[in-house]
C-alpha cells in the first residue's frame, strides 16, 4: 500500500525534532495563544522572546479579545461585601456564566479584595462592564481609587485625590435610582468617578467630578500609561475642557457610563438652578476632554432613573413600576441626534402575579445586557442581588439568579446601599499601568492599601427559602397606587 | 490543442467515475492510503471540498504530501466519526487567519477523540487540520492544547513546545517583576 517515494525528506526531518510547532509559527499565535485564558496568556510572556513579543502585540490582543467576545456567553460578576467580622475582612468577586441564558449552576471566585475593616464599603464603578479590560474600584471609607484587571488580579492604587465636600447626613438623591437615601457611610463625599479609554493613545483615564469644600465643581483626570509618543502623565490634573455650570447637578456616588469614547453622567434636574430646561445627560469625550450634552425629549428628561450601556448603546431607564406598573428602557440613536426610541417596555400587569410581585419588590433595577441565544432576553440586575430575564417577544419574565443561592450576603447588605453589586465580567489581556509618580509612592504607601488576590473557590448552588428575601413595602406601595387609580398620579419623587 | 482536448475528456470521465463513488482515497506523505466519506470530507474540509468540486481527486489516492500517515489516519477517523454523529450546521468558513465565529464547546465524542492523542499527535493534527482547512477540527484540537497549557509553568511550556529560553537572567527578572501578580494557578 505504501510507496516509499513520497517525501522521505520531510519524514526524517519530522522524526528528528519531535514537538513540531515552532514558536514563530503563525498557527501557534493565531490559533493557540489566542485561546488561552487571560492569566495564562500573560504568564507565558516568560516562555521566550518571540512569545513575549506575540503576546503583547496589537494583533494578538485584538484577536484574543475577538475570540473571547465571540465565544463568551454573558458572565455575571458579583461583589460580595465583607462579612461583619472583627479585624480585617475581605470582599470577594464571583463570576457565574449564563450559558444559553440558563440559570448558572456554580459561581467561581475570581478575586478577593482584602485588608478591609468590617463594615467598609468597596464599590465597582465600571458598570455594567469593565472598560477595555480594566475596572475602577473605590475604597469608600478612604476615598481611594484602584484600577484592576479582575481576570488577572493586576492592579494599581491611584494617587491620593483632593478631598471633596461631604454631604449632610439626611437622605438625598445619591447613587442609583430616583429615590432619596441616607449616605451609606460618613463622611460621604460629593463626587463621582468613572473610567474611560482613549483608543487613539491606548490610554485609560479616570475622570473624577467633585465639589470642593467651597462648593466649586471640579473635574480632575488621572491618565494611566504612556500615550503613544508623548510623555507619561502622572497623578491627577485638571480636565482640559471647561467644566460647564450644569455639571454642578451631577449625582453624588453615581459613576458615569462609558460608551464609545465618551463618558455620560446623569444629572439631577431638580438641582439645576440655571433656569430654562436643564439638560439631563452630560458627556465628556475622553480623547479631547471636552464636555457636551445629550438632548432628551422633555418628558423623558424628567423621568430618567438610570443610565446604562445596553449592548453598546446608551440607554435610559424609566421606572414607573410602583405608580404605573411599567418599566421602560429607552435607547439613544447616538451622535448629535436627539432621537430616543423605546428599546423595551415591561408591563407588570401582563406578567404572572408571582414574578411581578417579586420584581416590584426591588427598589433598584438596572439593565445589564441582552442574553445570548435567539430570543433576545434582556437581563435586569437588581439591588437585592438578583438577575431577571425579560423576554420581550413572549412578554415573559423569569428570575435567573439569586446570589443568595451561592453566598451568604451580610444582613446589612441585603439591599445594595448605593450601587448594584452585580455587573458583567469580561476577560481581556489589558495591563494596569501604575499612575503614581515615583516620588509620591513613598508617601502613599503609608496609607492603608487594599490587597487584591486571585480567588480559587467554586461554589455550587444551594436552596434558599423563598421567604428569606421578601419585602412587602413595595408591593403595598404599588397596591396603594392601584387603589388610588383614577386620581392624578402623585409626583414621581416618592 | 488536440492534447489539451484529450486531457479534458479524460478528466470528464474520471469526474464521472469519482461522482459514482461515495468515498475518496487520500495518500499520506509516507504513501499510506486512507478512505474517507466524500460527503464528510467535503463538509469538513474546505480544501478537500475544493478538490472534489474541481475534480482533482485521484482514484489511486490523492497525494497529501504535507500530512504524515499518523495525522492523516486521525483526520480520516475524525471525518468518519463526524459523519456518524449528528451533522451540525455548516462548519465551513473562509480562510481568515483566526476564526471569530462563536466557538461551540467540543462535543463528548470530540473531547474523547482529542483526549487520547499524545502531544505530538495533537500538534500534527493541528497542522493537518490547518492545511486541509478543517475549521472545526482546528477549533477542537487547539482548544484541547490551550486547555492542556493553562495550568502549566513557562518551563513546562518550553518543554512541550520544544522552545529554547532565549532570555537573559536580567530580562527574565524584569518581566517576572512586571508580572508578579500573575503567578498563580488558573
Amino acid at each position: 500500500m505504501a510507496t516509499a517515494a513520497t517525501s522521505p525528506q520531510r519524514q526524517s526531518r519530522r522524526r528528528l525534532s519531535p514537538p513540531r510547532l515552532l514558536h514563530d509559527d503563525e498557527l501557534v499565535v493565531d490559533e493557540i495563544l489566542t485561546r488561552l485564558p487571560v492569566a495564562a496568556a500573560v504568564r507565558f510572556r516568560l516562555v521566550c522572546r518571540a512569545w513575549n513579543e506575540a503576546l503583547t502585540s496589537d494583533h494578538l490582543l485584538k484577536a484574543h479579545h475577538a475570540r473571547l467576545a465571540a465565544a463568551r456567553q454573558p458572565e455575571l460578576l458579583f461583589l460580595l461585601p465583607p462579612a461583619a467580622a472583627n479585624g480585617t475582612a475581605a470582599a470577594s468577586l464571583y463570576a457565574c456564566s449564563l450559558r444559553d441564558g440558563e440559570p448558572p449552576s456554580a459561581a467561581r471566585e475570581v478575586l478577593t479584595i482584602g485588608n478591609l475593616s468590617s463594615g467598609e464599603h468597596v464599590l465597582i464603578l465600571s458598570s455594567p462592564r469593565p472598560c477595555h479590560g480594566l475596572t475602577l474600584i473605590l475604597d469608600a471609607r478612604h476615598c481611594s481609587y484602584y484600577i484592576c484587571n479582575v481576570s488577572t488580579g493586576q492592579h494599581a492604587a491611584l494617587p491620593p485625590c483632593e478631598p471633596a465636600m461631604c454631604s449632610r447626613a439626611g437622605p438625598s438623591r445619591i447613587g442609583m435610582g430616583f429615590h432619596l437615601r441616607p449616605p451609606p457611610w460618613t463622611p460621604f463625599e460629593i463626587s463621582t468617578a468613572g473610567l474611560g479609554f482613549n483608543h487613539a493613545t491606548g490610554q485609560h483615564k479616570v475622570v473624577r467630578l467633585f465639589k470642593t469644600r467651597i462648593g466649586e465643581t471640579i473635574c480632575a483626570i488621572c491618565a494611566l500609561g504612556r500615550p503613544a509618543g508623548g510623555p507619561t502623565d502622572t497623578g491627577w490634573r485638571p480636565c482640559a475642557g471647561r467644566v460647564p455650570p450644569h455639571a454642578a447637578s451631577f449625582i453624588a456616588g453615581l459613576p458615569p457610563v462609558f460608551i464609545d469614547g465618551s463618558l455620560y453622567w446623569l444629572l439631577d434636574n431638580q438641582l439645576d438652578t440655571t433656569g430654562g430646561q436643564p439638560p439631563a445627560i452630560m458627556s465628556l469625550s475622553v480623547d479631547d476632554e471636552q464636555f457636551g450634552f445629550v438632548r432628551t425629549p422633555p418628558l423623558l428628561s424628567r423621568r430618567i432613573c438610570h443610565l446604562t450601556d445596553l449592548d453598546g448603546s446608551l440607554c435610559a431607564t424609566v421606572d414607573l413600576r410602583h405608580v404605573a406598573e411599567r418599566y421602560a428602557i429607552f435607547a439613544w440613536s447616538g451622535g448629535g441626534s436627539t432621537s430616543w426610541s423605546v428599546r423595551c417596555s415591561i408591563n407588570l400587569q401582563r406578567l404572572p402575579r408571582p414574578i411581578a410581585d417579586e420584581f416590584v419588590e426591588e427598589q433598584d433595577v438596572v439593565p445589564l445586557c441582552t442574553a445570548a441565544g435567539g430570543n433576545k432576553k434582556i437581563l435586569l440586575a437588581t439591588g437585592r442581588h438578583k438577575v431577571f430575564a425579560y423576554d420581550p417577544e413572549r412578554d415573559s419574565m423569569e428570575r435567573l439568579v439569586n446570589m443568595q443561592e451561592f453566598v451568604d450576603i451580610p444582613h446589612r447588605h441585603r439591599e445594595a446601599p448605593l450601587l448594584l453589586n452585580i455587573s458583567l465580567h469580561e476577560e481581556r489581556i489589558a495591563c494596569v499601568h501604575d499612575p503614581t509618580p515615583p516620588d509620591c509612592s513613598s508617601s502613599s504607601s503609608s496609607k492603608r492599601r487594599l490587597h487584591f488576590r486571585p480567588g480559587n473557590k467554586t461554589l455550587g448552588k444551594r436552596q434558599v427559602p423563598s421567604n428569606d428575601y421578601h419585602d412587602d413595602r413595595f408591593r403595598h406601595l404599588r397596591d396603594l397606587f392601584k387603589e388610588m387609580a383614577g386620581l392624578p398620579l402623585p409626583h414621581m419623587n416618592i | 490543442m488536440e492534447v489539451d482536448k484529450g486531457k479534458g475528456e479524460a478528466e470528464e470521465t474520471r469526474k464521472v467515475a469519482e461522482a459514482d463513488r461515495d468515498t475518496v482515497t487520500l495518500k499520506s506523505s509516507d504513501g499510506k492510503l486512507f478512505e474517507v466519506s466524500k460527503e464528510a470530507a467535503a463538509r469538513l474540509s474546505t480544501v478537500l471540498a475544493g478538490m472534489i468540486a474541481g475534480g482533482s481527486i485521484d482514484d489511486n489516492g490523492t497525494d497529501l504530501k504535507q500530512i504524515g500517515s499518523e495525522a492523516l489516519e486521525n483526520v480520516v477517523d475524525y471525518c468518519n466519526k463526524h459523519a456518524n454523529s449528528i451533522p451540525s450546521a455548516a462548519l465551513i468558513s473562509s480562510s481568515i487567519s483566526f476564526n471569530t465565529a462563536p466557538f461551540k464547546e467540543p462535543e463528548e465524542w470530540e473531547r474523547k477523540f482529542v483526549d487520547r492523542l499524545s502531544h505530538d499527535a495533537l500538534f500534527d493534527l493541528v497542522e493537518a487540520a490547518n492545511f486541509l482547512g478543517m475549521e472545526r477540527l482546528l477549533d477542537v484540537t487547539c482548544h484541547k492544547i490551550s486547555e492542556m497549557m493553562k495550568g502549566k509553568s513557562p518551563d513546562q511550556i518550553r518543554e512541550v513546545f520544544n522552545i529554547k529560553n532565549d532570555y537573559t537572567k536580567e530580562e527574565l527578572e524584569e518581566i517576572r517583576q512586571e508580572l508578579a501578580w500573575a503567578f498563580y494557578d488558573d
